[in-house]
């Protein structure tokens, strides 16, 4: 939003929050609905990315220039890490890019949460697991790809923190090609996807809450229901952690997040560990929250551990 | 349930292991509304599934966050680091999916199983797997194996369902 107007953040976030209240307090089915269309139009927007990005390389851009492989031979497939020079530096930058990787693949085991809500999981969750396949290798791998071919890695924008759409490389390559009208439609599509993330985060994150305390690890308030089957305390419970939303100002979100990740897959590796020293974890990631943060990381990796390993403690009396 | 009922009979495929279930209410409301993880009800349809799947999830992390990454690895490591990361979830995705939906195979034909099947309790999944083959007896109070065939079983507790309440 900060790419269009100086309006102040917080009137996107607060309508974007009232939204999502809003959409998760409505049965489930209308929470589907929601995805299928912003998912369509993030499907679109990537399409269309993929197809601006082929016509920059080749040269069919306003500015006539073909890009080709150009910066895989000019600054090299590789960067140096931190100024560290040779193979230890490509190295480092190659295990450093793990970091971020793993942040943009947050959300793909959404749809086995959704198992537990759908009329026909048998069916529907092997389907959808399959197409994960089809989600990474065009989304992610193709995505890669083609950045590599339409930004210079010495561009600074891509790490001037500026956190908005400004450092996204889709939009430093269109720019660069002198294309004019369509920053802003990519900006649109982007607000759009970060909104049905955050979406997707709150609704995971109450669905956690009902299966704690099926476990019994939370009070059985926790589980109540309208007669819509939606669980409006445990939607409530995890929608407050969205107003976390307004420490971040400019949809800034890495730094926190990654903390999260890190705990996230080093817990989920470790279920045997106590739930005393989970939550340490946990508020050692609240502490960290001026870094903040696309909030509903926070909420779900708060949730997610403490929920999911604890099974096996849970069940053993 | 009769509502359920006449809302999703047309959805039976021919391949489907369905058709060995008894077509009686139970099984009928579970592919209806209600009998969803605790006390939700199941109300998504294979659309939402679907999209759920192939772009739930994907937000600034995609579109903005890669820039950063870019500038750490330069275009070879980013392929790369996507790349390993990708196939390393592959491998998740499958054995999650895979435990999301275990019950069905092992379920017996006339239990009422399948009413807790398709939750999100994957580590009970996982140990009933990791269990089954051997056939032992449980030391854990999930639904063992050996527990599961008898026809008369009407709720087999589970450690999910430990608390009393109406199931449905």
């Amino acid at each position: 939003m900060a790419y269009w107007t100086d309006i102040t953040p917080a009137v996107t976030i607060t309508i974007g929050l009232a939204l999502i209240l809003f959409i998760n307090l409505l049965n489930v089915r209308w929470y589907g609905e929601a995805e299928v269309i912003s998912g369509a139009i993030k499907i679109l927007c990537f399409l269309g990315l993929v197809i601006v990005a082929i016509v920059i390389t080749a040269g069919g851009g306003p500015n006539h220039e073909a890009i080709g492989f150009k910066y895989w031979n000019e600054p090299g497939p590789w960067t140096q890490f931190n100024g560290i020079s040779g193979s230890t530096g490509h190295f480092l930058g190659f295990l450093s890019a793990f970091v971020n990787a793993a942040f943009s693949f947050i959300g793909v085991e959404t749809v086995v949460i959704a198992a537990a809500e759908s009329v026909d999981p048998h069916r529907d969750i092997p389907k959808a697991a399959k197409r994960v396949t089809y989600r990474i290798g065009f989304f992610y791998i193709l995505g890669a790809l083609l950045i590599g071919l339409i930004v210079d890695p010495r561009n600074e924008n891509l790490v001037s923190g500026s956190g908005n759409v400004n450092s996204s490389p889709w939009v430093i390559a269109i720019k660069q090609a002198g294309i004019k009208v369509l920053p802003s439609i990519v900006n649109a599509c982007i607000l759009t996807s970060a909104w049905s993330a955050g979406n997707s985060y709150c609704w995971v994150g109450s669905r956690m809450i009902v299966a704690m305390t099926t476990d019994g690890q939370l009070p059985q308030f926790f589980a109540k229901t309208t007669k819509n089957g939606v669980p409006w305390v445990a939607v409530i419970t995890a929608w407050l952690f969205g107003p976390m939303a307004y420490l971040s100002e400019s949809f800034r979100f890495i730094p926190l997040v990654l903390l999260c990740h890190y705990t996230l897959l080093e817990q989920e590796a470790n279920p045997g560990r106590s739930w005393y020293r989970r939550s340490l974890a946990g508020l050692y990631l609240v502490t960290q929250s001026k870094h903040c943060g696309w909030p509903y990381s926070l909420g779900y990796a708060l949730l997610l551990p403490h929920s999911l390993p604890t099974r096996s403690q849970s069940s053993r009396d | 349930m009769a509502k359920s009922n006449k809302a999703e009979t047309g959805r039976q495929s021919k391949k489907d292991d369905y058709a060995s279930y008894p077509s009686d209410d139970t099984a009928a409301s579970i592919r209806g509304i209600g009998g969803g993880h605790g006390p939700t009800q199941r109300r998504l349809q294979n659309y939402h599934i679907s999209m759920i799947g192939f772009c739930s999830g994907i937000g600034t992390g995609l579109f903005v966050g890669t820039g950063s990454a870019y500038a750490k690895a330069g275009p070879a490591g980013l392929l790369l680091a996507y790349a390993v990361v990708g196939a390393v979830l592959w491998c998740v995705m499958q054995s999650i999916a895979e435990l999301a939906t275990l019950v069905r195979r092992y379920a017996p034909v006339k239990s009422k199983v399948p009413l807790q099947f398709a939750n999100i309790d994957l580590c009970c999944r996982y140990l009933q797997l990791v269990r089954f083959p051997t056939g032992q007896p449980d030391s854990l109070t999930l639904p063992s194996a050996s527990a599961l065939p008898s026809p008369t079983a009407t709720a087999i507790p589970s450690p999910s369902h430990r608390r009393s309440r109406p199931q449905l």
